[in-house]
C-alpha cells in the first residue's frame, strides 16, 4: 500500500448559533494515500465540503473544529495561521465548483496561474511565465502564448476550470481537493475535465479528493469512497465493494440515482425527503425518516461506524442486524 | 468606437440643455433689468440705449444664440457690478477653485480608500466599528462648521497656518498648497465619510466572491489578497461615485471659498447674487455646470478603459 | 446591532424635539433681549452657553433656532416627497418613454451639486425662508423619486397587482390604493435621511445669508455671526454647530437603523 499522506482522525465541525453548537461534520476519520483519488460522496449539506475546506484550512471564521488532520505525521489543525497558509498552493491545492466565477475578472488568466508558481516557490517572473506556458500545455492548451493575455469572461467555462486546474497542480501539490469540478459544466467538456484530472493522477502521482454529489462521476474516478450523510460518514470502502455491495441505505439510494441506459423510459429515482438541517439535534440515526429498513432502534440511538466486511465499513443497525451481529 | 461617439453625443446634448435651461431662468426673473441698474429716474434715452447694448429688443431666441455664442467665445458680457467682461473674472479665479477641488479630491481619495479596506477587513472588529463611528460623524458635520473650527485651533490658537491670505499657485507653490490646505480638509470630510462606507460595502461584498477563495487557496495571506485581487474590483464601482464627488466638491467649495475668504469661483458666485449681478451669476453657473458635465464623460470614458468587461463589449 | 442605530437615532431626535417643543413656550431668556454688559461672557450657570457680541442668551437662541430647522426640514421633505413620490410612482409604473425621459431628468438633477441649484434659486427668485424650502424641497424631488420608482418597478410584478388588474382595478387605483401602501418603508428611510440633508442644506445657505432672514433664527445663520468673533468667543461658533451636527446624526442613525431593518426582512 501506498505512503499515507492524510489521516483524518475524529474530525468535527461546528457552528456557535445563540450559545448552542451545532454540528455540521461530526467524526470523520479517513486516509489519504500518496497517488490515491478518494472520493467523497453526499447530498448538499452533508458536510463533505466543509471538511474539504478544513483540509487546505479555509473554512469560514466562526466554525469550530476539532480532531486531528495528520498531514504527514503533523497535525495541521495544531498549526498556527502562517504555517497553513505555507500549505497551501503547495502541498495542498483545491478546484472549487464555479468556474464561472473562480477566478479574477481584472486579471489575465495566465498572471493568475503564475501567481502560484511565483508566491509558492523561489522563482523569477520571466521563469514563471516559461513555466506557466508548459503547464497550460500539459492540461491541453493550444496557442498558450495568447492564451496567456486572455482575461477569464473570454474563456468558456471548460476553459476556465481548465485555468482553475493548471492553479491547483502548478506547484505539484500532495493533495488536490476537487469540490464538484464538473457539476457546473456541460456533459461533454465534464468528461473532458474528469480524463485530465485522472491523467494529472497519474503522470504526478498527486492525490486527489474528489467531492461530488453525483455517484456516477465517483465511479469514473474513484478508488476510495466515503459517503457523508448529516455531517457523518455512513459508509466507507473500496470503489468495488461498493457498487457491488452497497450496504448503508442512503448508499444504496444514492446508487439508485445514477442515470442509466437499462434504465430508459422509466421515471429517475429519488430519494423522498430531505437533509436533516444542521439545527435539528434530534437524537438517533439521521437517515432514519427517509430510510426504507429503519428499525424501531434506530430512532433513538445513534448505530457506531462499524466493519462489516473487511476494509468496508457502515454505519447501520439494519445491516448489523442482517449480519448476524449484535451490541457490543 | 460607436460607443463613445454615443456618450459625446449625450454630453453635448447635456451641456446644450443645460444652456438652455439657465439662460431661460435667468430671463424669467421678476422685474426690468433695464430700470434696476438705471434706477427709476432714468431718462427715455438711457432706457433705450441699455435695451440695445443688452440687445432685449430681439426675440427670446436670438438673444439665447448671441449668448450661447458668446459662452463659447468667451465673452459673456459685462459684469453689471465690476465693468469688466464676466469671462476675464472667472478666469482669474478658477485656478484657486481647481487647486482646492484637486487637493481635496487627492486627500478624499487617499484618506477614504485605504480606511474603507480597512474598516472592510476589520469589520465588527474595534478598528471597523470606530472608523464607522467617526465617519457617521464625519457625514453629520456641516464643512462650513469645520472650516471654522479649524481655521480657529489651527490658524488662531496653534498658529500653524495662517487665517486669511491665499497664496497663488504662481507665487509660491508650497504657500499655495498650504494656504489651501484646511479649506481641502473641511471640503474632505464628509466626502471621506461617504467613500468609506462605499468603499466598505464593495470590499465586504468582493470578500463573499468565489475567486477571492481561489486566491486564498494559492496560498496568499489576507492583505495580499486584499491589494492584489479584491483592490481593483472593488475600487471600479467607487469611480462610479467619483462624478457624484465632484459635483459635491465643487458645492462645498463654494461655501468654503465663503469662510476663508479665498479668491475664488465659489466666493465670486455668492457676491454676485448678493449684489444681484446676474449677467455674472448666470455665467457662473454655466460655466460650473459645464465643467460638471465634461467631468462626468471623462469619469465615464476612464471607467471603460479600467474594466476590460466593458471594454470588449 | 442593528437596533442600536435606531436607539441612537430616535433618542437624539427625541431630546431634540423635546428641546424645540419647550423652545415655543420657555426660553431661558427672551431671545431679544440684549445686555451688552454681559456680551461675549463665556460659558457659566448663568448662561449655559455664553452670550453673543449683544449679550444674548445663545442658549435660548440655539433652542429657538431649532424651530426653523425642523420646520424648514419637514416642509422641505414634504415637497420633496409629494412630488418625488408622484413622479417615481408614475414613472416605474408607467414606464417607457415617459419612464426614460423622467429618470434621465432625475439623474440629471441628482448630477448637479443641490448647492448650486438653491444658489440658482435664490439667485431668480431671492431669499428668505419659503424659496428656501422651495428650493431645498425642489432638489430632495430627485432622490425619491428614485427610489420611488425601483419600489414600483418591482412591486408591479407582483401577484397582487395582477389580481387587481384582473378585478379591473384602473391603474390609478392600483398605484395609490394598492401599490402605495406597500412600498413605505423605502419611503420612510429617504425621508429621515432626506431631514438631514435639508438641514445641512438650509443651515448651509443661511451661513452664506441666501437662506433664512432675520426675524427668523437659524443655527446656520448663527454660525455666520459668530465666526467674526471666534478669537474672542468661540463658544459662540460651538453651540450652532454642535446641534447642526446632533440634530442630522439623529436623522441619519435613525435612516441607517431603518435601512437595516428593511434589508432584513
Amino acid at each position: 500500500m501506498n505512503e499515507k499522506l492524510f489521516e483524518i482522525k475524529d474530525l468535527s465541525i461546528s457552528f456557535k448559533k445563540k450559545d448552542e453548537q451545532f454540528f455540521a461534520v461530526k467524526s470523520v476519520d479517513f486516509d489519504i494515500h500518496k497517488g490515491e483519488i478518494v472520493g467523497l460522496v453526499g447530498e448538499s449539506g452533508c458536510g463533505k465540503t466543509l471538511t474539504g475546506l478544513s483540509i487546505i484550512g479555509l473554512t469560514p471564521g466562526d466554525a469550530v473544529i476539532s480532531g486531528q488532520i495528520n498531514f504527514k505525521g503533523m497535525n495541521l489543525l495544531s498549526k498556527n495561521k502562517e504555517e497553513r497558509r505555507s500549505t497551501r498552493g503547495k502541498s495542498i491545492s483545491m478546484i472549487f465548483q464555479e468556474p464561472m466565477t473562480s477566478l479574477n475578472p481584472l486579471m489575465k488568466v495566465g498572471d493568475q496561474i503564475r501567481e502560484t508558481l511565483l508566491i509558492n516557490m523561489p522563482i523569477d517572473k520571466l521563469q514563471a511565465k516559461q513555466k506557466v506556458y508548459e503547464i497550460m500545455k500539459s492540461v491541453g492548451f493550444a496557442d498558450v502564448c495568447n492564451l496567456y493575455k486572455k482575461y477569464p469572461h473570454e474563456l468558456s467555462g471548460g476553459m476556465r476550470q481548465r485555468v482553475v486546474i493548471c492553479i491547483a497542480i502548478a506547484c505539484n501539490p500532495d493533495l488536490i481537493i476537487a469540490d464538484e469540478p464538473t457539476t457546473a459544466l456541460d456533459v461533454t467538456v465534464q468528461a473532458q475535465i474528469l480524463e485530465l484530472l485522472k491523467k494529472i493522477n497519474l503522470e504526478t502521482n498527486s492525490s486527489i479528493l474528489f467531492i461530488s454529489h453525483d455517484f456516477g462521476v465517483i465511479k469514473e474516478m474513484c478508488s476510495q469512497v466515503i459517503v457523508m450523510y448529516a455531517g457523518y460518514i455512513v459508509e466507507k470502502s473500496c470503489i468495488e465493494r461498493i457498487f457491488s455491495n452497497p450496504i448503508h441505505p442512503y448508499t444504496q439510494a444514492l446508487l439508485k440515482c445514477i442515470p442509466a441506459p437499462e434504465k430508459k423510459g422509466n421515471p429517475l429515482f429519488s430519494i423522498k425527503g430531505k437533509v436533516p438541517s444542521i439545527y435539528d439535534n434530534s437524537e438517533g440515526c439521521p437517515f432514519f425518516n427517509r430510510c426504507s429498513y429503519a428499525l424501531e432502534r434506530c430512532r433513538k440511538e445513534l448505530p457506531e461506524l462499524r466493519e462489516y466486511e473487511p476494509e468496508h465499513l457502515t454505519r447501520c443497525f439494519y445491516a448489523e442486524e442482517k449480519n448476524g451481529k449484535t451490541d457490543s | 468606437m460607436y460607443f463613445y461617439l454615443k456618450k459625446g453625443f449625450s454630453m453635448i446634448i447635456t451641456i446644450l440643455a443645460v444652456t438652455v435651461i439657465t439662460f431661460v431662468s435667468f430671463q424669467i426673473i421678476p422685474g426690468d433689468p433695464v430700470l434696476s441698474r438705471l434706477g427709476v429716474d432714468a431718462d427715455q434715452a438711457q432706457i433705450e440705449a441699455l435695451k440695445e447694448e443688452l440687445n432685449l429688443n430681439k426675440p427670446l431666441a436670438t438673444r439665447y444664440f448671441i449668448w450661447l455664442k458668446g459662452v463659447f467665445t468667451g465673452n459673456m458680457g459685462q459684469s453689471f457690478r465690476y465693468s469688466v467682461p464676466v469671462s476675464d473674472l472667472i478666469l482669474s479665479r478658477i485656478s484657486v477653485t481647481f487647486i482646492l477641488a484637486l487637493i481635496s479630491l487627492l486627500l478624499i481619495i487617499f484618506v477614504g480608500v485605504p480606511l474603507g479596506i480597512i474598516s472592510a477587513r476589520y469589520n465588527n472588529k474595534i478598528p471597523g466599528l470606530f472608523i464607522s463611528f467617526i465617519s457617521q460623524i464625519g457625514m453629520a458635520v456641516p464643512s462650513f462648521w469645520t472650516g471654522i473650527l479649524l481655521m480657529f485651533l489651527f490658524g488662531i490658537v496653534l498658529k500653524w497656518f495662517s487665517v486669511s491670505g491665499y497664496v497663488s499657485w504662481s507665487e509660491n507653490p508650497l504657500l499655495c498648497i498650504k494656504s489651501l490646505t484646511l479649506p481641502a480638509i473641511s471640503i474632505a470630510i464628509p466626502n471621506i465619510a461617504t467613500v468609506i462606507r462605499y468603499m466598505k460595502n464593495m470590499v465586504l461584498d468582493e470578500m463573499k466572491k468565489e475567486y477571492v477563495k481561489t486566491a486564498y487557496s494559492k496560498g496568499l495571506s489576507t492583505s495580499q489578497v486584499l491589494s492584489r485581487h479584491i483592490l481593483k474590483n472593488a475600487i471600479i464601482p467607487v469611480i462610479t461615485i467619483l462624478g457624484m464627488i465632484t459635483a459635491t466638491i465643487l458645492g462645498g467649495s463654494i461655501i468654503i471659498e465663503q469662510v476663508f475668504s479665498l479668491p475664488g469661483i465659489g466666493r465670486l458666485l455668492i457676491n454676485a447674487i448678493t449684489t444681484r449681478d446676474l449677467p455674472l451669476v448666470q455665467g457662473i453657473i454655466v460655466y460650473i455646470s459645464v465643467m460638471i458635465v465634461i467631468i462626468n464623460f471623462i469619469i465615464d470614458i476612464f471607467y471603460t478603459i479600467i474594466d476590460p468587461r466593458i471594454r470588449f463589449n | 446591532m442593528k437596533k442600536t442605530n435606531i436607539t441612537i437615532g430616535a433618542v437624539i431626535l427625541i431630546f431634540l424635539l423635546a428641546m424645540m417643543t419647550v423652545s415655543i413656550f420657555y426660553t431661558p431668556y427672551p431671545v431679544t433681549q440684549m445686555n451688552i454688559k454681559e456680551r461675549f461672557s463665556p460659558p457659566s450657570p448663568k448662561h449655559f452657553f455664553g452670550t453673543d457680541n449683544f449679550g444674548r442668551d445663545i442658549l435660548s437662541r440655539v433652542m429657538i433656532g431649532s424651530q426653523t430647522a425642523f420646520f424648514v426640514g419637514a416642509l422641505a421633505v414634504f415637497i420633496g416627497l409629494f412630488f418625488g413620490v408622484l413622479i417615481g410612482a408614475l414613472s416605474g409604473y408607467i414606464g417607457g418613454i415617459f419612464d426614460e425621459i423622467t429618470m434621465r431628468i432625475m439623474d440629471a438633477m441628482l448630477a448637479f451639486p443641490g448647492i448650486l441649484f438653491a444658489l440658482m434659486f435664490v439667485a431668480i427668485f431671492g431669499v428668505g425662508i419659503k424659496n428656501t424650502i422651495t428650493a431645498i424641497g425642489i432638489m430632495s424631488i430627485p432622490s425619491f423619486a428614485r427610489v420611488t420608482r425601483s419600489s414600483y418597478l418591482q412591486h408591479k410584478e407582483f401577484e397582487y397587482v395582477k389580481s387587481a388588474k384582473a378585478k379591473g382595478a384602473s391603474p390609478l387605483r392600483i398605484i395609490f390604493f394598492h401599490i402605495l401602501p406597500n412600498v413605505t418603508s423605502p419611503i420612510i428611510v429617504s425621508s429621515t435621511l432626506g431631514f438631514a440633508r435639508a438641514v445641512l442644506s438650509e443651515a448651509g445657505l443661511s451661513y452664506l445669508g441666501l437662506g433664512v432672514q432675520p426675524p427668523y433664527p437659524s443655527w446656520g445663520r448663527m454660525l455666520n455671526e459668530s465666526q467674526v468673533f471666534i478669537s474672542i468667543a468661540p463658544w459662540y461658533a460651538i453651540a450652532p454647530g454642535v446641534f447642526i451636527t446632533l440634530l442630522v446624526l439623529g436623522f441619519n442613525f435613525l435612516g441607517d437603523g431603518l435601512q437595516d431593518l428593511e434589508s432584513l426582512k
